[in-house]
């Protein structure tokens, strides 16, 4: 992460604005440019305007526009029948036609009439026409407006950088793709044959007026000398805006120092109101393009900076409305922040309000009685409308079934929770908001029964924790009287005792004494045990190594009882998990159980056995005293044989080793059979 | 003669502790809370301190700093309270050992001694005795002699039960399995070994151990091994003694 995120952000977003603008425009002149030199003879190298074809097509309609703007075919018009019918002949013969608000200059040789000409379209084209039946004259060579006769123009024209004329059927020109021989580019010879008259035209270079040869040259100049590289920049500006595009999509909406995306006012308007602004702000930009480019070329430039002005406008509308589309798509409020979907929510929330308070029996007669209503709807608006409506009608009952699944998936939820639940996770939760009416009560009800379960094993673990404690401090208090105890018999013993009885009493003392200091320990043992408040320190350990230990530890007592133990342990290692001590702690109160509790001259079997991943430790032994009880009742805490209760131990060692067993991840079982009395013990085998 | 200070907010039990000590030739000072026995501590010359941990005016934990702060004596702590954690906190706060309530007064006279025998003699380190040397705190094995020592007291063992003691103490730290102990000291593949080594481990304990049930320096390490606890140091205040 950076330290002060986005801080180039608007940096980065400025630069891209400017350079997208400059890359269109590079695109824009590399299309241009493709497509005039498609359009020119390839075989023309040069870059010469007046060589280009497209000089040669401006100039040839000039000629063909000028000449027939000048002739009109005479109309006469004979009334046939006077009264209904009128029949308008025209006369096939073309004639001058001089409109009277030409400048009209006679010229006083030969009495020629020459007629002067204010054109203002395509002003750099100069011309001559002569009519061959009056010898009338039409020009726009500014030097008729004194007294020039036609042969003074006719040079004149035929003195500029360009010239072409037509006399007598020959045509006379210097450019050479309006040549008469130039059949396939179609002399505008072919065109003025119909007219009986002599043209001479001319164009000086360089070009005097801004006009459209003027426009058409700076395209020319500008654009034709980029072919060669058109198609590279082409390729390369269109990645370039690519990436600033990118650049722009990725810091959009961020500021200097802060992670969010911010949204501003224009981000919040309703998406409707923002596409409705773009298609309005698109219209009038379009149409007053339009427009311009057919207004009168001598203000061209004032035109050009029009439309860059509104390309430039244009520019920002769109700029700001693909922001406020990215932003929107990156907060998720596209969708979110529109008209249609504040009214959709309104209906739902109005939709829910009532599910939330009907009965489900309402609800579903509310649902057939709404399905069959759109049932009879489509078949009408099938037999009303014809078979096109069947794609609605399907549509329409694809959308029912939808939500008839989506309600059987709900119930199937909760049906899966209950199940859980029943399985013993109290953990569980329904999001209530996603249901409604009757299902809604059911969530709500369900997810109380869990959170009650969870109070009240919290709270059994809770009490259980106290139980310990409390032992726990009890035990402390016992411990101190209990030391005076002992250790005033221990003093006494050694005292001299008046008489046997005497004595004997004392024995039992000792005894007593030493029972209640092992079930104080024991007892504290046994709480923590069965609490879980015991840490765990976790490790691997070898069975065998430890049944060979605790085996040695009671070797001595053992054989003070005189009983046989006999050691059935696999071959390979037998490694499990389990702490250590605590794992002893297990084996030992067997063992005790066994000293304590075993049929002296018996034998006791301890086996270790391998399953594939389980290990299992069976201790098997003669019981010393008839066993009149379960094996359930024997692990219940204080429970032992009935007749064992004058021996030494507190009657805890079962309930100990079986807790602690299980806090092991194992598992403790007795069998009783007769007097046989087999503990079982499970544990995870570890590869 | 020694001077301890024996403090325990139960008076029959401090007069029972005297009883015993008395009996083994020691002069006792009785104080009944922290309070007094620092004042105690001030006036008489003491050798070790026997300290309850609850007791009313000052405790046993803040007592002990308080004497740790002026006094290298040994501490021993005597307490009901039987956790791990008790005992660990007991001896950060400066204990020097640590007694549960009900104890064994046998085992008690021979902690008494033992803390007695460290903090008065400068410890067995002086006599520099010929030969090989096995040691672990104040465990000492003279291969030479074939003695062995344990805070000054000289233990009787039988041959395996000395092999098995001289080859752990060689390896202090070090953890062995019944079958690797039985290779090294028999110096013979091991099978049936079954629990033999574990009786004799269990027969050493209890001849050096004061209390073979929480073992001081032949530590069982329960479904792993056994191993001689590794003890370097002599405890600080013991080299300031008098």
């Amino acid at each position: 992460m950076q330290k002060t995120p986005n801080k180039y952000a608007a940096l980065i977003r400025t630069i891209c604005y400017i350079l997208i603008p400059l890359a269109i425009f590079s695109i824009l002149r590399s299309i241009v440019s493709i497509w005039y030199y498609e359009q020119e003879d390839t075989s023309v190298k040069e870059y010469n305007f007046f060589e280009s074809k497209q000089f040669a097509n401006l100039y040839k309609e000039s000629i063909i526009n000028n000449v027939e703007a000048s002739y009109r075919k005479e109309v006469q018009v004979e009334y046939q029948n006077v009264g209904e019918v009128t029949n308008i002949i025209q006369n096939n013969e073309y004639t001058l036609y001089i409109p009277n608000y030409y400048d009209v200059v006679e010229s006083n040789v030969q009495g020629q009439k020459i007629y002067y000409k204010n054109y203002l379209q395509n002003k750099n084209l100069k011309f001559l026409i002569i009519d061959n039946k009056t010898k009338e004259a039409i020009t726009n060579v500014s030097q008729t407006l004194s007294t020039d006769t036609t042969e003074e123009i006719k040079n004149e024209l035929n003195n500029y950088s360009y010239f072409w004329s037509y006399e007598q059927g020959n045509v006379n020109t210097n450019v050479s793709l309006l040549s008469l021989e130039n059949i396939a580019y179609q002399s505008p010879y072919t065109d003025l044959k119909q007219y009986d008259c002599t043209i001479y035209t001319g164009i000086q270079d360089p070009l005097p007026y801004k006009d459209y040869y003027y426009n058409y040259k700076i395209l020319h100049d500008n654009v034709f000398p980029l072919y060669e590289i058109a198609i590279i920049t082409l390729i390369i500006n269109i990645i370039l805006i690519f990436l600033y595009m990118i650049l722009i999509t990725t810091y959009a909406g961020k500021k200097r120092g802060k992670q969010e995306i911010e949204l501003d006012v224009l981000d919040k308007i309703p998406y409707e109101f923002v596409l409705a602004f773009l298609f309005f702000a698109t219209g009038i930009a379009l149409v007053l393009i339009d427009n311009f480019q057919g207004m009168r070329t001598d203000k061209i430039d004032f035109i050009g900076i029009i439309i860059i002005g509104l390309v430039a406008i244009y520019y920002v509308v769109g700029m700001l409305f693909y922001l406020t589309t990215v932003k929107r798509i990156k907060t998720h409020t596209l969708l979110k922040n529109t008209i249609i979907y504040r009214i959709y929510k309104f209906i739902q929330k109005g939709v829910n309000n009532i599910s939330n308070n009907i009965s489900l029996s309402l609800e579903i007669a509310i649902v057939i009685i709404g399905y069959s209503l759109i049932l009879l709807f489509s078949v009408s608006l099938i037999i009303a409308l014809g078979p096109g409506m069947l794609l609605f009608t399907l549509a329409l009952w694809g959308v029912m079934f939808y939500w008839a699944f989506q309600y059987l998936k709900k119930i199937k939820k909760i049906k899966e929770t209950i199940k859980e639940l029943y399985e013993g996770n109290t953990q569980v939760h329904l999001d209530e908001s996603q249901y409604t009416g009757e299902l809604k009560q059911l969530c709500i009800y369900l997810n109380d029964i869990a959170g009650g379960l969870q109070t009240a094993i919290n709270k059994s673990l809770k009490s259980e924790r106290m139980k310990t404690e409390l032992i726990t401090n009890v035990s402390h208090d016992i411990k101190t009287p209990l030391t005076s105890i002992i250790n005033y018999v221990d003093l006494l013993k050694k005292e001299k005792m008046p008489n046997k009885k005497a004595e004997e009493y004392l024995t039992i003392l000792d005894q007593k004494s030493q029972r209640l200091k092992h079930l104080t320990e024991d007892l504290v043992e046994a709480s923590k045990a069965s609490s879980g408040s015991i840490k765990l320190n976790m490790e691997k350990l070898d069975v065998k190594e430890l049944i060979k230990q605790v085996s040695g530890e009671f070797e001595d007592k053992l054989k003070e009882k005189k009983l046989d133990l006999l050691l059935n342990l696999p071959e390979e290692n037998v490694t499990i998990t389990a702490d250590s001590r605590y794992l002893y702690r297990v084996i030992e109160n067997l063992y005790s159980n066994i000293v304590k509790y075993a049929l002296p001259k018996s034998r006791v079997y301890v086996d270790v056995l391998l399953e594939q991943e389980i290990v299992e430790i069976n201790v098997k032994n003669i019981s010393k005293e008839k066993l009149n009880i379960s094996a359930e009742e024997l692990m219940e805490r204080f429970v032992r044989g009935e007749s064992s209760r004058n021996t030494e131990g507190s009657g805890l060692g079962l309930s100990i080793a079986q807790s602690l067993t299980e806090l092991q991840q194992g598992t403790f079982q007795i069998y009783l059979d007769g007097d046989l009395f087999k503990v079982i013990l499970k544990f995870k085998r570890e590869q | 003669m020694y001077n301890i200070l024996v403090c325990d907010d139960d008076k029959e039990i401090v007069n029972a502790i005297e009883i015993y000590l008395a009996k083994e030739g020691y002069k006792i000072f009785k104080a009944y809370n922290g309070k007094e026995a620092l004042d105690m501590m001030e006036k008489e010359e003491i050798h070790l301190v026997i300290l309850d941990i609850m007791m009313p005016k000052m405790d046993g934990m803040t007592t002990a700093s308080k004497i740790r702060e002026t006094k290298a004596v040994p501490i021993i702590m005597l307490s009901a309270k039987s956790e791990d954690y008790d005992k660990v906190a007991g001896l950060n706060n400066g204990a020097d050992d640590y007694v549960t309530k009900p104890f064994n007064p046998v085992e008690l006279i021979a902690r008494v001694n033992s803390q007695i025998r460290r903090y008065t003699s400068l410890g067995s380190f002086q006599k520099k005795e010929e030969g090989t040397i096995y040691q672990t705190g104040d465990l000492i094995i003279n291969d030479d002699t074939k003695q062995v020592e344990v805070e000054g007291k000289e233990i009787k063992l039988t041959p395996t039960e000395y092999n098995i003691l001289k080859f752990l103490t060689k390896n202090k730290g070090k953890v062995y399995s019944i079958n690797q102990i039985y290779e090294n000291v028999w110096e013979d593949e091991a099978y049936g070994a079954d629990n033999i080594i574990a009786v004799h481990i269990r027969h050493i304990r209890e001849k050096i151990e004061i209390n073979p049930k929480e073992p001081k320096y032949l530590k069982v390490i329960w479904g792993i091994g056994y191993k001689i606890e590794k003890i370097e140091e002599v405890p600080k205040h013991a080299k300031n003694a008098q």
